[in-house]
């Protein structure tokens, strides 16, 4: 493929690509290229704790600090586009806030993923944005995530690794270990799935099936 | 976690369905009551003409990608309504691609030729197991045309002389159908459909169509581009390609049972001056009954390994299909009952 129209298509890719790519590859393609997905308790919590944030528009946080929930966001350098969560203004500088319903792990994906949207809203505002919040729903507590040197430099790495997957078109090999178990594209992914042609064109004998 | 769900089947003419909340609310003027069913359970509506879904309802089974698909009073597929189009545009074109490809074309056709045949000589080895003398070796002489069949299409080379192996194969099979069920004449007729046994069969084959297109569309395939079935307008190929290895043991298994267990008898159909054959709204609602039963029972996936819905068998086939068409995977690989 030369410049087909996948390979403009993914100029600019989801934020939220990076979070999945970040779990498995795999999963990122069977969502965003074959915009396949389902649902499982964990995704459904997600959707729930996410209600209040996916309203959109201005607000007040319970600390008095301005807000702006589901504000999109891009960034033509990097490439990224993508929706955040929650926005606060607390002197008039743009922080996001990435709202997770289970626990946070330093170092994983939604890091990166808080990180894109800080390089968004640097450009965006023409601002500073030292830093990004990430609200740990099970713990109820909020993480601050400094995105300095290095870490943009993983997240050029991850975008550019992510960009190369969604233009080849195909699907990574599932990694069929214990991700597996909670993800919930599973069932879809198949990742254990044995496709053995051999026997095609030889008639078999009665299966055990029955009635 | 894909859940199980079932087809509201909807076929009282002047019954009306409304979005009441989460759920359907079922109206019909001499069915007193409230009559309602939670969507959450369902994956797709199958309405008959002269049943109307009001637009709420509608857009709502739209905005969640459940499908909607129309049938006429006879059964005859109008049309399918399914949201925004869902998969991915790559995908159809590799479709087309492929269709375009003569040795990828004849190679897709072959497997599903191959899949129909292996299921409809484990649905043969499976009734000769319970009969005895002549009854028993007159259907494993069938089952032996469909072993030879299968190693014949192995080497075959076009896609001419693979209809020609294929339709051998179901001629054999039909023309010993009074072998499988007692008092039902040989011979498969449609447009109209001649005998009882026909009428039902073609109306399973219908059922079995709408889910193959609904899973076909919810990947982002076109039913209409096929490979055993070409491409002719009006006609989705495709779904008719995947419905071939899925016939034997989902539709044909079915209605055989249904007439040997007397479950469908003379009331349940009536003819047409014509000759043809239609089931009556009793009639109707009894197949629509069983099929919904048998669409629950589980089926070994080998590839898979594990059981797998028949319900869900259209999807799972139709994602391994896709992962063929994209390259992920070598082959096709046909479901074989194991």
């Amino acid at each position: 493929m030369d410049e087909s129209a996948a390979e403009q298509e993914w100029a600019s890719i989801p934020i939220s690509a990076i979070e999945h790519f970040g779990y498995c590859p795999r999963q990122a393609a069977l969502i965003h290229l074959d915009r396949y997905f389902a649902d499982n308790v964990d995704t459904q919590r997600g959707h729930f704790a996410h209600e209040v944030v996916d309203a959109g528009g201005p607000g007040v946080s319970r600390t008095g600090v301005r807000t702006w929930t589901a504000l999109e966001v891009s960034d033509t350098t990097l490439g990224v586009h993508g929706i955040c969560d929650v926005v606060e203004f607390p002197d008039g500088q743009p922080i996001p806030v990435e709202h997770k319903s289970g626990s946070y792990r330093p170092g994983s994906a939604a890091d990166l993923q808080v990180a894109a949207q800080v390089i968004c809203l640097r450009g965006m505002f023409s601002a500073d944005v030292p830093h990004g919040v990430i609200f740990a729903g099970r713990q109820r507590r909020r993480h601050e995530v400094v995105v300095d040197d290095a870490l943009q430099a993983r997240l050029r790495d991850v975008v550019a690794r992510l960009r190369a997957v969604l233009r080849a078109g195909s699907l990574p090999p599932p990694v069929n270990d214990r991700r597996c178990d909670r993800c919930s594209l599973k069932e879809g992914c198949m990742p254990d799935a044995r496709i053995d042609a051999s026997s095609l064109f030889v008639p078999l004998p009665l299966g055990r099936w029955d009635d | 976690m894909t859940e199980l769900l079932r087809t509201l089947f909807v076929s009282t003419p002047g019954t009306s369905l409304h979005l009441e909340g989460d759920t359907i609310r079922i109206h019909h003027p001499e069915r007193p009551g409230r009559h309602i069913q939670p969507l959450i359970r369902i994956d797709q509506l199958v309405v008959w003409r002269g049943v109307d879904v009001s637009d709420e309802l509608m857009l709502r089974c739209l905005a969640d990608d459940r499908g909607i698909t129309w049938l006429s009073r006879n059964g005859r597929f109008l049309g399918r309504a399914g949201g925004a189009q869902l998969g991915n545009p790559l995908l159809r074109l590799e479709q087309v691609r492929a269709y375009d490809d003569a040795a990828r074309r004849l190679t897709i056709a072959k497997s599903v030729v191959a899949g129909k045949l292996q299921n409809y000589r484990q649905l043969l080895l499976r009734i000769a197991r319970d009969a005895d003398g002549a009854r028993q070796s007159d259907i494993r002489a069938i089952a032996e045309r469909h072993a030879e069949a299968l190693i014949a299409v192995a080497s075959c080379g076009s896609l001419t002389e693979l209809l020609g192996i294929e339709g051998n194969a179901a001629r054999a099979y039909f023309e010993g159908i009074p072998l499988l069920a007692k008092g039902v004449p040989p011979g498969r007729s449609r447009r109209p459909p001649e005998n009882p046994f026909n009428c039902v069969l073609s109306f399973c084959y219908t059922m079995l169509k709408v889910s193959v297109i609904g899973a076909l569309e919810h990947r982002g395939l076109d039913p209409y581009i096929g490979y055993l079935h070409g491409v002719r307008p009006g006609k989705p190929s495709l779904a008719l390609d995947l419905m071939e290895e899925l016939r034997p043991l989902l539709v044909d298994r079915l209605v055989l049972t249904l007439f040997n267990r007397r479950r469908i008898t003379a009331a349940h159909t009536r003819s047409d001056p014509a000759g043809g054959v239609a089931l009556t709204d009793e009639g109707r609602a009894v197949v629509l009954t069983e099929w919904s039963q048998a669409r629950e029972r589980a089926w070994r996936h080998s590839g898979l390994n594990r059981d797998v819905p028949a319900a869900l068998l259209p999807i799972v086939q139709t994602r391994l299909f896709a992962r063929h068409l994209r390259g992920d995977e070598p082959a096709y690989t046909p479901w074989i009952a194991s």
